[in-house]
């Protein structure tokens, strides 16, 4: 059995281990039995065989525990059937075998202090009053442990019934299904068919269920709700004051983040560098990091010319320092505001600045438009308008930028 | 009360489920192979086989070739059963049948070689869309008769589907399909931009409520009950849930097109509706799930309806799904990303395909007179088949996520902490690959089914012509007491039919009308022109290779949009998109803003071979842009056509504008000239620079000429 249900699939596994668990405790608990009974019988000499008494009452005690593994048999399977068919009474057979363990262990302490008694006293028959009562003690032990047995065998026996009667009970009874949809049970649904049939196939005329058609009405008022909510009052945003408003809070955030980064270069607080130190560290890290698209003196090379008036992004100290440290993706420059501290870049932007008009050899041929230091209008969301790149006028030939 | 003898056409069942079987596993192998070309961009191969033609092959195959003669073997096997009549004409059967798969052959032969009107799930072009109509009314001719013909005085719940489903489908094709042919495999819709968008996006959802939930749910409506040999839960139910559910569905549309350029009205109506609709799609759910009361003993027995109970579950996965997506604040979440294909591939794969296979496993050996060939083989391909589904779905939902939260997270300075969109993109990757492992489950499991089913076929023996008898239907109805009202309708299938085109047409005709005639739904923006002759080819060509699969063109009102692509899309950019091209995924990045951007030699490098420019590109290459020469001849028809739909060209344009197309195209290719690039300027490569440089410059136009006007 434990071995179909190991097979058949993963929830029976525990099960099986579960019952493996139960029978090694049952038989350890039969053991100690055993074990409290053994020295019993060897401790006294061969004549005691002679004294029917003692013949009399180890013939019982050796019946009650032929009982006893009976019922511990017993009990296991029912048990064990029980958890079976429950597949979530583990708690109950662990309950069982606790209480197994606990009445064995009672019963070691129990023989330890009968077999002190034992030493003491007068004779019965021919037997040792100690010897007596040691086998009279564990007689009524081994009957008490039987009724218990047997009393738990009967507790599983009777909730095995109320079980069996459960589920016959319950096939009259609603689900929990059938009660949430208000349906008539599959019993009784005789009464509900309709005379309809088609190809055999019949309808029954169950109600809606209830969780269903108010469900339907929530959200039929939820409907009406959003639409006079956004439409008729008026009281919730629709999508361009919801656009407007998170890009207010965007904007502010970015002021709050830049007044608390007070110590940091922000491109509001950018600055110039003119001075050796500062301009011979950018040219190191511009040696390093930027020649290889830019040229080794910033004639352009994969990027674009950095030593003339063309900037396809601006040219400002500011507009520069941003191009550094967000880059443009889109167009092969990586951000480097992983890489530089913004005091870095700071002194990089600078140092680009001081290539202005530096003519090299090889310079590569201008791109974007020309900046001028002073008046030049710099979008601030160049992003958006960059218009540089407009190629072929429409029908009605719309001048856009300016193409160099 | 005289019984009359006839007979079913098995036949023609037959048939269609061959058909069914055939394009399934056509459809499904383009499917793993879109999505391997995700992965592996080198397996785009030929110009007919890059993903932009072949995508459309896939999602085409799979609705239209599948899932229809899916419903087709399932009606024709239950009508007749449920009216107790053979089909009304053997040889409408025949026609309808063969019509249909010529017109899936046609699609197979023109997709792959770029004849597409650009308009998701109605790419066929025009003679195929009027085929398409022809053999259309022939399945409604052939079902009406059938249904005025029957021995059973009342029409079955699963009728009602299949009638909504004819006349619905009927309306959504015509309508989204009336275009301007320019030539024998060209046309422009008539509707433009927001307009088109709104009358494609009413089609688009309804040809999944229409073509993908209706009939399959006259479908289950035939086969739970029958197979479980269970009463159906509830008839109150069934009436409720199938008049709620096509009326609300129609409505749904606009939720496709939330944070666009469509007026907010719309888009409302869009969201209140999809809600509304959870428990009309609910009740077709509850009603199959719960006639399999007292019978769950049978399902664990019986593979047939395990497919089926899944199924129906997939089903109520989707449609609560659904209205939850149409959820504004979620819908910005899942928009664009594959969020959205994980979702149909759940309705697709659970409820249409387990659905199919239930059906053919049970039909197949009835209509042969035999068992099925292997049990266990279906029961693998029930296994296989689920496991399929959630390879295929969770990684599709993480890539969504992923997608999403790449797309919108800031840096603490307040810039985008991913502003190159193809970090984006390579993030997907491993979940692409778990995606086309669910992909190849489910179809190894088609196979299996396929081989079972053959075995079964070779096994058994057709019954062609199945013996039936029935009483003849008595002229004159005798009421009985206690009869439901809806009766009297389910007696007449004309006037059934004709209510349930007057309650799918009010949905959209409150939303389309005002959209057409109220002209402040649509604000005209005075700098955009149309389009010239060289950008309005090279917009053909970006129709032609599908680029809107994986780009979108609509810059949503929503802030990490903006600061990625520039300012959001307005509804009067589009005034002149025959058809729109506002996409409905992004693989690739949104294009609305992108004229101007990037230099032309750019583009051309770009298109000659994307990494060369974008390192770790999964796009195609397109290398044959740069040899083909443009259409030139194809120029004065399509302008006349344009003109026709009301764009302002001049009087006698049409004549001139090949003169003008040439000298842009000289102008572009001059340019490419100083960036060291040869190229002759009548190649396609530089017509579509054209149009990619023309995105979005109206609008700056505009910003250029009105912002700097002094404020009044």
């Amino acid at each position: 059995m434990k071995k179909i249900n190991i097979k058949k699939s993963s929830p029976y596994r525990g099960m099986g281990l579960k019952h493996i668990f139960t029978g090694i405790a049952l038989l350890t608990c039969l053991g100690s039995f055993a074990q409290e009974a053994k020295p019993v019988v060897t401790q006294e000499t061969l004549w005691l065989f002679s004294n029917g008494l003692f013949n009399t009452l180890l013939g019982v005690i050796v019946l009650l525990l032929i009982i006893i593994s009976v019922l511990g048999g017993v009990l296991k399977n029912v048990a064990r059937f029980s958890s079976d068919r429950k597949r979530n009474t583990g708690g109950t057979a662990a309950g069982i075998i606790a209480f197994i363990v606990l009445i064995s262990s009672s019963q070691k302490s129990v023989a330890q202090t009968t077999a002190a008694v034992a030493s003491t006293g007068s004779n019965y028959m021919g037997l040792g009053a100690g010897m007596f009562f040691l086998m009279i003690a564990l007689i009524v032990l081994e009957l008490i442990i039987i009724a218990v047995l047997i009393g738990m065998i009967q507790m599983f026996v009777k909730k095995e019934m109320a079980a069996a009667a459960y589920v016959a009970a319950k096939k009259a009874e609603p689900t929990f299904m059938d009660r949430i949809s208000a349906a008539v049970p599959v019993e009784k649904e005789a009464d509900i068919m309709l005379d309809h049939n088609y190809d055999g196939i019949r309808e029954l005329d169950n109600d809606l269920p209830p969780w269903w058609k108010y469900g339907f009405y929530v959200t039929i008022i939820f409907a009406v709700v959003y639409l006079v909510n956004h439409h008729i009052t008026k009281t919730s945003d629709l999508q361009i004051a919801m656009y407007e408003k998170s890009m207010e809070e965007g904007r502010i955030a970015k002021e709050e983040f830049q007044k608390k980064d007070a110590n940091n270069v922000t491109e509001n607080t950018v600055k110039l560098y003119t001075d050796k130190t500062h301009l011979d560290e950018a040219f190191s890290l511009f040696k390093d990091n930027c020649a290889v698209c830019h040229g080794k003196l910033g004639e352009g090379g994969v990027g674009p010319n950095l030593t003339d008036v063309y900037w396809i992004h601006g040219g400002s100290l500011k507009d520069i320092f941003h191009t550094i440290t967000n880059g443009w993706p889109d167009k092969g420059m990586k951000s480097w505001q992983a890489d530089f501290s913004p005091l870095k870049i700071d002194e990089l932007a600078s140092y680009i600045k001081s290539l202005s008009g530096t003519n090299p050899p090889n310079g590569k041929a201008p791109q974007g438009d020309v900046y001028k230091e002073e008046g030049a209008v710099v979008s601030s969301d160049s992003t958006k308008t960059d218009s540089t790149k407009v190629i072929a006028p429409a029908i009605d030939s719309v001048k856009v930028g300016k193409k160099k | 009360m005289e019984i009359e003898k006839f007979q079913y056409d098995n036949k023609i069942v037959k048939q269609f489920a061959y058909a069914t079987i055939l394009w399934g596993l056509v459809g499904m192998l383009v499917g793993l192979w879109v999505s391997l070309q995700l992965i592996y961009p080198t397996l785009n191969i030929l110009p007919q086989t890059s993903f932009g033609r072949l995508r459309p092959l896939h999602t085409n195959a799979v609705i239209f070739a599948f899932v229809g003669n899916g419903i087709f073997m399932g009606v024709y096997y239950s009508l007749q059963r449920l009216c107790k009549a053979r089909m009304f004409s053997d040889k409408l059967s025949k026609i309808h049948f063969w019509g249909w798969q010529l017109i899936i052959v046609a699609a197979a032969l023109t997709l792959p070689f770029g004849i597409t009107t650009g308009k998701e799930y109605a790419e066929l072009e025009w003679p195929i869309d009027i085929a398409i109509a022809a053999i259309w009314v022939v399945f409604g001719w052939n079902m009406f008769g059938t249904i005025l013909k029957r021995r059973e005085r009342h029409l079955y719940v699963a009728i009602w589907f299949y009638i909504a489903t004819f006349v619905t489908v009927a309306v959504l094709h015509i309508v989204n399909s009336i275009e301007l042919p320019v030539s024998f495999l060209k046309s422009y819709p008539v509707y433009a931009g927001v307009q088109d968008a709104l009358v494609q996006w009413w089609y688009g959802h309804n040809a999944v409520a229409f073509f993908l939930t209706t009939p399959y749910l006259g479908l289950m409506y035939y086969f739970i009950p029958k197979i479980a040999d269970r009463p159906v839960y509830s008839y109150r139910l069934s009436i409720i849930h199938f008049w709620a559910l096509i009326f609300l569905y129609i409505w749904a549309g606009p939720h496709h097109l939330l944070y666009t350029a469509l007026p907010d009205w719309a888009q409302s109506i869009g969201v209140a509706f999809s809600v509304m609709l959870i428990a009309p799609s609910w009740g077709g759910m509850i009603n199959g799930l719960l006639t399999l009361r007292g019978a769950w003993d049978k399902v664990r027995e019986s593979v047939v309806l395990k497919f089926m109970v899944v199924a129906v579950t997939a089903y109520g996965m989707a449609t609560f799904e659904g209205p939850m997506l149409s959820v504004k604040k979620v819908n910005s979440i899942a928009h664009f990303t594959d969020w959205i294909v994980a979702h149909v591939h759940v309705g697709a794969l659970g409820w249409n395909g387990f659905l199919t296979f239930g059906v053919l496993y049970w039909l197949i050996p009835k209509i042969f007179r035999t068992e099925l060939w292997s049990t266990k083989l279906a029961n693998w391909h029930f296994w296989l088949g689920s496991l399929g589904i959630l390879f295929y779905a969770i990684p599709m939902y993480w890539a969504g996520f992923t997608q999403y939260l790449m797309w919108q997270e800031f840096t603490p300075a307040g810039y985008l902490k991913y502003p190159n969109f193809l970090e984006t993109v390579t993030q997907l990757r491993p979940m692409y690959m778990m995606r086309s492992l669910g992909g190849t489950m489910y179809l190894v499991g088609f196979i299996m089914m396929a081989y079972n089913l053959i075995k079964t076929i070779k096994v058994g023996n057709l019954l062609e012509n199945e013996d039936a008898e029935a009483p003849a239907l008595q002229k004159v109805y005798v009421k009985h007491a206690g009869d439901h009202w809806h009766r009297v309708i389910e007696r007449k299938p004309i006037q059934l039919m004709l209510l349930a085109l007057v309650v799918i047409l009010i949905g959209g005709l409150v939303e389309m009308v005002p959209t057409f005639l109220i002209k402040s739904n649509i604000p005209t923006i005075s700098s955009v022109k149309p389009y010239s002759p060289l950008e309005l080819q090279g917009r053909d060509i970006y129709i032609r290779e599908g680029c809107y699969l994986c780009h979108s063109q609509m810059v949503r009102p929503l802030r990490f949009e903006t600061e990625r692509y520039g300012e959001y899309s307005k509804a009067g950019e589009f005034v002149y998109d025959h058809p729109f091209q506002w996409g409905s995924k992004r693989t690739g990045p949104d294009l609305a803003r992108v004229g101007g951007k990037y230099p032309n030699s750019w583009h051309y490098n770009h298109m000659m071979d994307p990494t060369t420019m974008s390192p770790g590109s999964i796009m195609p290459t397109y290398p044959f842009l740069l040899d083909n020469a443009i259409d030139t001849a194809s120029t004065p028809a399509k302008i006349r056509g344009m003109m026709k739909l009301g764009v302002p060209y001049p009087e006698g344009y049409d004549k001139i504008a090949n003169r003008d197309l040439m000298a842009q195209a000289t102008l572009i290719a001059d340019n490419l000239k100083t960036d060291k690039i040869e190229t002759l300027n009548d190649r396609e490569i530089v017509a579509l620079i054209a149009y990619l440089q023309k995105l979005g410059r109206d609008l700056k136009v505009y910003h250029l000429i009105n912002d700097k006007k002094p404020q009044p």
